[in-house]
């Protein structure tokens, strides 16, 4: 446990990096702007007019996508590990993702004849998330008790299934291979305002939401008996974080897809820092997702402007979720090993 | 009634029951599978399209020149597949192991997506080595980072980890070097596919596959040695680990033949054994092994006949029907039996 004035300075630290990422991740591109006028084009002084429309239309919406959906899968995570009582929970892998993204996919193919979506897409997303969510619950749990590593077993192979049948519907509609690579392993490539417009709501009412639920957070991390001691109506308590979970990925994986490990990365990251304690967790975990998502944005982008592979004419740029699935799974291995001693 | 339980007390009836059964199943889905498609074939008509010259030229064409080889293609791997799981799940004794959850079929995989893609100058038919040395770096890497594993489940965790960092170094290849039809790329080095394979494909695995296949099963005896109890087996000492390195490689070798011409195709190898086990009961190498064989190979003809029908009349990658046939199988036994977790 740290004390206040060390977690204030974390806090900090780790904000300057995200903010330091964030111009980084602004300049790059195939053109490179160097900070000082990103920032002239931010505070929209710059003389040069092809800095601001580079800075501000084309590449803002994407570093401001991987802010907010760095945030929220952050939180999420952080939120389901309390809620399942899994250092290993996340959207990736309890079916959440999946199951809001088979929702989505269904709904563009307009299987269910109903009106282009825009700003309905995330209500969608979060049906299919939380169906996903409950599925894996209910397939894993044995007489009313849920083993955690069965849980995220089972979660693969729900994953699968929901994959599979979320790849038949976009094959059934011809889709491109760059919308495929966008939901099945998620993706910033490509995205403009609209999808910020998206996304901002979720995360304006999610993330505030979230930190704001420390503390019924930290009731259920004591475990039942404590919990109904201190005169918390805890089912209630942990349905309701588990829908906030859920609508955090609903509002990521609207606009990005099921980019996975940011959301079990970041709040194991948190723990190891600031301990259990929900108040710093939470917030902690928000702070490292946004760092982690626009630093593994950041090198998708930059292999994609100058591939290291001598390649073709077309190229579907790398997709995010594949960079972290890279730096994410040793963490899985590790945290599977230190369950293991 | 009496007829189910006398053949229950003679073993030998009851084996020519179970082989009867699997084989009118494979033949009846083999029909299908050759008239299924554009354009549609009669049944009557398939067996002089084959013998002879009769039907339209291009039913022939089609029966014989893409058919067929498909045919024998998913037969070939599906029984490669149904073994290599049977071998991994017996000689490591987890009943999860498998090629999809040790880390095989994505090395395999991550091979050849590394060759085809980069262009590199690999000979045709050296692909299978390729393909078995990535199986074989995918398995020892699980292999050696689940190392003291408590449960099955946690170096089954370990390999879905290894599986998950390999396929995204094969998106990362797929989408920095692919030319466009490159959705096809990623549903073959991702799930597996068998459309458009030719008597090339065929000729590349059969050797193989035909290899493997009896070297597996007379080695079985051996397998229910390493099966006994971790203290007959470890006083064998020296003679165990290198029987079971040898069933290791011999998996890696039928999985990668199989995922250079079809791609990591899911879930088989993980679901035949335990279905090969339902039937047979009492764990002894020598009769699991050919059922698991068997059973693979039509499990993956029945997923491919579903991969035609599904969308009729395109066609979908037939990784994707080998995991919505398997995978809610492998859920349901994974709660009513555990899949022989406890044991």
């Amino acid at each position: 446990m740290t004390s206040l004035r060390s977690f204030a300075a974390l806090t900090l630290l780790t904000s300057a990096a995200a903010a330091a990422l964030f111009i980084l991740h602004l300049g790059l591109g195939t053109v490179w702007i160097p900070p000082d006028r990103v920032l002239l084009a931010l505070a929209d002084r710059s003389t040069n007019p092809t800095d601001l429309t580079i800075v501000r239309e084309l590449r803002l919406p994407r570093a401001i996508l991987g802010l907010l959906v760095g945030c929220m899968l952050g939180l999420s995570g952080a939120l389901l590990q309390v809620v399942m009582r899994n250092r290993l929970a996340e959207p990736g892998l309890t079916g959440v993702s999946a199951g809001g993204i088979l929702a989505a996919v269904l709904f563009l193919a307009g299987m269910w004849g109903l009106p282009p979506p825009g700003r309905l897409l995330p209500f969608v997303v979060l049906v299919g998330a939380l169906a996903g969510g409950m599925l894996v619950l209910l397939v894993s749990s044995v007489r009313g008790r849920i083993d955690p590593l069965r849980l995220i077993l089972t979660a693969v192979i729900v994953n699968a299934i929901l994959g599979s049948l979320t790849s038949i519907v976009m094959l059934r509609s011809q889709q491109a291979l760059g919308s495929i690579l966008s939901w099945l392993i998620g993706s910033l490539n490509g995205r403009v305002w609209d999808d910020v417009w998206i996304a901002l709501p979720w995360a304006a009412v999610g993330i505030p939401a979230a930190l704001l639920s420390a503390r019924a957070a930290n009731i259920l991390q004591l475990g039942d008996e404590s919990g109904r001691a201190l005169g918390l109506p805890l089912h209630a308590a942990r349905v309701a974080l588990f829908g906030l979970a859920a609508a955090l990925a609903a509002g990521a994986v609207s606009v990005a897809g099921a980019i996975a490990f940011v959301g079990l990365m970041a709040p194991n990251a948190a723990r190891a820092i600031v301990g259990a304690d929900a108040r710093r967790l939470l917030p902690l975990s928000a702070l490292i997702g946004c760092v982690l998502l626009l630093a593994a944005d950041l090198v998708a982008q930059s292999l994609s402007i100058k591939p290291p592979i001598p390649s073709s004419s077309y190229r579907v740029g790398l997709p995010v979720g594949a960079v972290l699935a890279v730096f994410g799974a040793p963490l899985l291995i590790v945290l599977l090993r230190r369950s293991i001693r | 009634m009496s007829a189910a339980l006398g053949a229950v007390a003679a073993p030998g009836w009851s084996r020519a029951i179970v082989a009867g059964a699997i084989l009118a199943v494979l033949a009846a889905l083999a029909v299908a599978h050759l008239s299924l498609g554009e354009p549609r074939v009669a049944p009557g008509q398939l067996f002089g399209i084959l013998m002879g010259e009769s039907g339209e030229r291009i039913d022939r064409l089609v029966v014989r020149e893409l058919r067929l080889p498909r045919l024998i293609l998913a037969l070939l791997a599906g029984a490669a597949l149904g073994l290599s799981g049977a071998i991994l799940q017996f000689v490591l004794r987890n009943p999860l192991a498998s090629p999809e959850l040790l880390g095989v079929s994505a090395g395999a995989s991550l091979a050849m997506a590394v060759i085809l893609l980069l262009n590199a100058p690999v000979l045709f038919a050296l692909h299978p080595i390729v393909a078995l040395a990535g199986g074989l770096g995918g398995g020892l890497i699980v292999l050696a980072a689940s190392r003291g594993a408590r449960s099955p489940v946690e170096a089954a965790l370990i390999g879905v980890a290894v599986a998950a960092l390999l396929q995204g170094a094969i998106l990362a290849v797929i989408s920095l070097a692919a030319a466009s039809g490159a959705v096809q790329l990623f549903f073959l080095f991702t799930v597996g596919n068998l459309a458009n394979r030719t008597w090339d494909h065929v000729h590349l695995v059969w050797p193989w596959v035909i290899a493997g296949i009896p070297a597996a099963f007379l080695l079985a005896r051996g397998a229910n040695v390493l099966q006994l109890n971790e203290d007959v087996a470890s006083s064998l000492g020296m003679q165990a680990r290198r029987m079971r390195l040898v069933f290791i490689a011999l998996a890696a070798l039928l999985v990668g033949s199989t995922v250079a011409v079809a791609g990591p195709i899911a879930w088989v190898g993980l679901l035949t054994p335990h279905i090969a086990r339902l039937i047979v009961g009492r764990p002894d190498a020598r009769v699991l092994f050919p059922l698991a064989t068997a059973i693979g190979a039509l499990l993956l003809l029945a997923s491919d006949v579903l991969s035609k029908v599904v969308l009729y009349p395109r066609e979908i990658p037939v990784g994707l029907c080998t995991t919505l046939l398997a995978a809610p199988m492998i859920l349901l036994l994974l709660r009513r039996s555990n899949l022989g977790l406890n044991r």
